[in-house]
């Protein structure tokens, strides 16, 4: 009893405890989910902030480079000082409507432009040659536009200008200065500066190799950026990326989340193992006082039998020196007898549920006939039962020698019976019968009283359970009698089950009888 | 549009026609020298002929040195760690010592990342510069294209024509983060010098990639120096100093116009621009009292004896450092043409015919670099021992303590091409190469 109750307090306190937790958890992993989100476009705004720097630095070297297309471009030495002086421009092209080239002259280009109209097939090549492959923009009548493509030294950049003329005028921009000139822009690594960031900040190549980087992150294995913002055109070949420490982010966000859960499920817990302990100290108190009151009830009955004992032996005495001519005495010594019986039954049976419920009893089973105790018991209600004005009826069937315990089924049997007198001597009837097959052996108490309620079937055995209303008024007993007579029943392998009958209450009881051997003592 | 001369203050335009020798020199005023390998050549063939501009600066009054704006870079990779980097701490700290109030530093470092230690500042307050370098320790990777970019930025923040513009890059690695490649440097370096801003590169230890530091100094026309112990970084940084400070004449470009039959081939050692007959040629910085010069292979067709032939007007444009003007100089060489031997040997250049000599012997040392790289060690080591013997032959002849210097270096160079000296040797013959060809003061 003691352990089935701490491992319901147990339970009580772990299956909630483990639903919180549980909860706690998801919704901790929730939490850091939605911040690291919130990270996520922190980082990326941050990045978004950084691009706009370079967008403007872009912005500024188109204004400046459509500026200089604006140029005349009939002096040549002018255009090749364009190129001597100005660090973002490595060639400069001018063509004519018809696609010839203006410049580089085409009689004499120096060894540089050789090579530069070389560097530059892939835009002459391009099949859409300045519409198609550019990001136009510009007015309709002069558009402008960027021609970008991934040579193996990396993005080549080309700018041209379409004056209403026709003539194209491109320049190559010197991609390593540009990026030289977009390094010098973003911020570098120095402890000094007070926006150095947590993880790194990489600019990378197409090849998503870093061009540039700063931050105090190092990561050896290339891990995937936590935020990755492409540049804007012509350069959407770069791109800037944010790596940060995983394992830091996230611990570092789930710290206060955590805290909240555990401090919740600790709370919770507390309340919940003080609870347990109140219902296990009430419970056990409770079953203390309980054994207490049986081992009050069971002391008081053994000093009750002592004398009980006596009572029947001399009024036994006493009744073999009553002449049988004096009728009137000898019946009022079978009322003493028979209720000196009844008095020895019921503590019997106070005795054996007291034992129950301390440890469980053990059965001493011998040879012996059932009929033969059925016919006893009935012989020893014999007076009571023709009191009450019940007519028995037995009919034997279980003869054979078997093993049992004489005691115990007497005692199921005197509770049955005690019961029909008490509360069925309406029907006057009584009838028994036993049947036996293999080791099974079925006795059938039936009577023709008023029977027990539908659905009152299970509560008859559960002990102190007195059927109210009028079957009970005016009738004594304790309550335990059916709860006694199933135990035993039980502890003789068998069972007592209340049979669905018209009239009256019928009761079979079950017992687990093997055959007694052959060479056996009775 | 600003055009190149729409610039010049000043323009002294000195157009001496002399048969042979140019000579053009003032006070306060770079001197000039334009030559060929000798006032005669031989008549009835078409051969080629060399034609020097030799450019020299003036000396500077003492105690007074062009303004400058410097840039220190530093590797502070993890392979810089320990001595090294100490010594590129003790480096710069001297450096910074040798400046004036009105010169302008800047200290950036890098390894994966960059960070700028001291931001350009004018040079007045040396005890807050001091600070800043040392905060200077190693660990990481190599960003060198980006600890180059971030000093030009810092150099950008006071840019200016009146001081001398100079990245000065201590490393000892390849570069590992962003662009790496020898061209991408390259490229980096040539945009720069558009800006006037030159990149003097010094390789430490050796690990580092010289071609890579070597085309970055060429290509923005700063020096490039080799320290195989970090001891000689002090040296170097001394004479880089030496170097900078000293600048007289800035922006130098040099303009060669080939006469009519003149066919210009390539100039020898520097970069060069070559459009039709024209021929232009930038040099960033000329010091005092330094010969720079520009050397030019020219085509020259076919002539009678006897007769002489203008081969080409060279026109030098400059800032001159001392009087913040823009000065131009002109000067013409003409050739006549003989059937005597002896006339030809009677007038031959020595400064000229050493310069070529020695370029000559560069770009024979550069072969043999490249046969010592495919593994062709028994002609690299065959082209070596022949450039020893050609210098040799020309130092007795001209009795040149230079070209006996050259041809020296030749023979070692020769003798270390084994697996376990080349490494150091290459970088060696990388820094005498660009040494040579861009006149560098060390």
């Amino acid at each position: 009893m003691k352990p089935k109750l701490i491992v319901i307090l147990l339970l009580l306190v772990l299956i909630p405890l483990g639903l919180i937790s549980w909860l706690g958890v998801a919704i901790a992993r929730q939490e850091q989910e939605r911040v690291q989100q919130r990270m996520q476009q922190v980082l990326t705004a941050r990045l978004a902030d950084l691009r706009e720097h370079v967008d403007r630095l872009m912005q500024r070297e188109t204004r400046a480079l459509r500026r200089l297309t604006e140029l005349p471009t009939s002096d040549a030495e002018a255009l090749r000082d364009l190129v001597r002086e100005r660090r973002l421009v490595r060639q400069v092209f001018v063509l004519a409507p018809d696609k010839a080239f203006l410049f580089p002259p085409p009689d004499g280009p120096s060894d540089r432009e050789r090579a530069a109209l070389q560097r530059l097939a892939p835009v002459w090549q391009s099949s859409g040659f300045f519409h198609r492959d550019g990001i136009e923009s510009g007015t309709a009548a002069e558009p402008t536009g960027w021609h970008t493509w991934l040579a193996d030294e990396g993005v080549q950049l080309f700018f041209w200008r379409r004056p209403a003329d026709g003539r194209t005028v491109g320049i190559e921009l010197d991609a390593t200065a540009l990026l030289a000139d977009i390094i010098g822009l973003l911020p570098s690594s120095d402890s000094g500066a007070s926006d150095v960031p947590a993880g790194l900040i990489a600019l990378q190549d197409a090849r998503n190799l870093p061009l540039y980087q700063w931050g105090d992150y190092r990561s050896d294995a290339r891990e995937l950026p936590v935020a990755r913002l492409a540049l804007a055109p012509p350069l959407t070949a770069w791109s800037l990326e944010y790596y940060a420490p995983a394992a830091a982010m996230s611990r570092k966000l789930s710290g206060s989340a955590l805290f909240n859960v555990g401090a919740a499920v600790g709370v919770v817990a507390l309340a919940l193992i003080a609870l347990a302990i109140t219902l296990y100290r009430d419970g056990s108190r409770e079953m203390r006082a309980a054994a207490q009151k049986v081992s009050f009830v069971n002391h008081v009955s053994h000093e009750l039998k002592t004398p009980l004992t006596n009572i029947r032996l001399y009024a036994e005495l006493l009744e073999e020196r009553i002449p049988d001519d004096d009728p009137k005495t000898r019946g009022h010594l079978a009322i003493i007898i028979s209720e000196s019986h009844r008095l020895s039954r019921l503590i019997g049976n106070i005795l054996t549920f007291a034992r129950h419920q301390k440890t469980r009893p053990t059965l001493h089973p011998a040879a012996g006939a059932v009929d033969a105790v059925i016919a006893d018991t009935l012989e020893r209600f014999r007076q009571v039962l023709e009191d009450a004005g019940l007519k028995v009826t037995f009919t034997a069937g279980a003869g054979r020698s078997v093993m049992l315990d004489a005691d115990v089924l007497a005692q199921i049997l005197g509770n049955l019976f005690s019961n029909v007198e008490k509360y069925a001597c309406a029907g006057q009837s009584l009838e028994v019968t036993s049947r036996q097959a293999g080791a099974r052996t079925e006795i059938r108490v039936s009577d023709r009283g008023p029977g027990i309620p539908a659905g009152q079937g299970d509560a008859i055995f559960r002990p102190f359970v007195r059927l109210s209303d009028k079957l009970t008024d005016g009738v004594s007993g304790t309550g335990i009698g059916l709860t006694i007579a199933r135990d035993l029943a039980r502890l003789h392998g068998g069972d007592i089950t209340l049979e669905r009958s018209d009239i009256g209450a019928c009761f079979k009881v079950v017992l687990h009888t093997p055959a007694a051997p052959q060479t056996g003592a009775p | 549009m600003k055009t190149l001369f729409g610039r010049y203050s000043s323009i002294i335009c000195m157009t001496v026609l002399v048969c042979g020798n140019q000579r053009v020199a003032l006070a306060n005023r770079v001197k000039m020298d334009v030559g060929m390998a000798s006032t005669h050549m031989e008549a009835d063939k078409k051969q080629l002929g060399y034609i020097k501009v030799g450019l020299t600066g003036f000396e500077l009054e003492q105690a007074r040195h062009t303004p400058v704006n410097v840039a220190i870079v530093i590797d502070r990779s993890g392979s810089m760690a320990g001595n090294k980097i100490a010594k590129a701490r003790e480096a710069a700290l001297m450096a910074v010592d040798r400046l004036n109030a009105e010169d302008i530093v800047s200290i950036v470092a890098y390894n994966d990342t960059v960070a700028v230690l001291v931001p350009a500042t004018k040079a007045s307050d040396k005890a807050a510069i001091r600070a800043g370098i040392e905060r200077l320790d190693a660990n990481g990777s190599t960003a060198l294209f980006a600890g180059v970019s971030k000093g030009a930025d810092e150099i950008r923040k006071f840019l200016s024509k009146d001081r001398v513009n100079r990245v000065i890059l201590i490393s000892d690695g390849q570069a590992n983060v962003g662009p790496s490649s020898t061209s991408s440097l390259a490229e980096l370096g040539e945009s720069l010098a558009k800006e006037r801003i030159g990149v003097t590169t010094i390789g430490l230890g050796l690990d580092y990639n010289e071609d890579l530091m070597t085309q970055l100094a060429r290509k923005s026309d700063g020096n490039s120096g080799f320290a195989n112990s970090s001891d000689d970084l002090l040296r170097l940084m001394k004479s880089e100093f030496g170097d900078v400070l000293a600048v007289v004449a800035q922006e130098l470009v040099v303009r060669l116009d080939c006469a009519d039959g003149i066919r210009p081939v390539r100039v020898l050692g520097r970069e060069a621009e070559i459009t039709g007959s024209t021929v232009r040629v930038q040099i960033s910085q000329l010091n005092a009292g330094q010969e720079k010069y520009v050397l030019l292979e020219v085509e020259v067709p076919a002539t009678k004896t006897r007769k002489t032939r203008t081969v080409a007007t060279a026109t030098v444009t400059y800032a001159n450092m001392m009087t913040r003007a823009t000065d131009t100089l002109s000067a013409t060489t003409s050739v006549r043409f003989t059937d005597a031997a002896g006339e030809i040997e009677r007038g031959i250049n020595r400064d000229v015919t050493i310069a070529v000599v020695t370029q000559i012997a560069v770009e024979r040392n550069k072969l043999a670099v490249e046969l010592r790289d495919k593994g062709r060690i028994e002609e690299a080591n065959a082209t070596l021992t022949f450039n020893a013997g050609y210098l040799s032959l020309n130092a007795s002849k001209f009795d040149s303590v230079a070209l006996k210097s050259y041809a020296e270096q030749n023979t070692v160079d020769a003798n270390n091409l084994d697996d376990a000296n080349w490494k150091r040797q290459r970088k060696d013959m990388r820094y005498m190469q660009r040494s040579s060809e861009a006149q560098q003061s060390y």
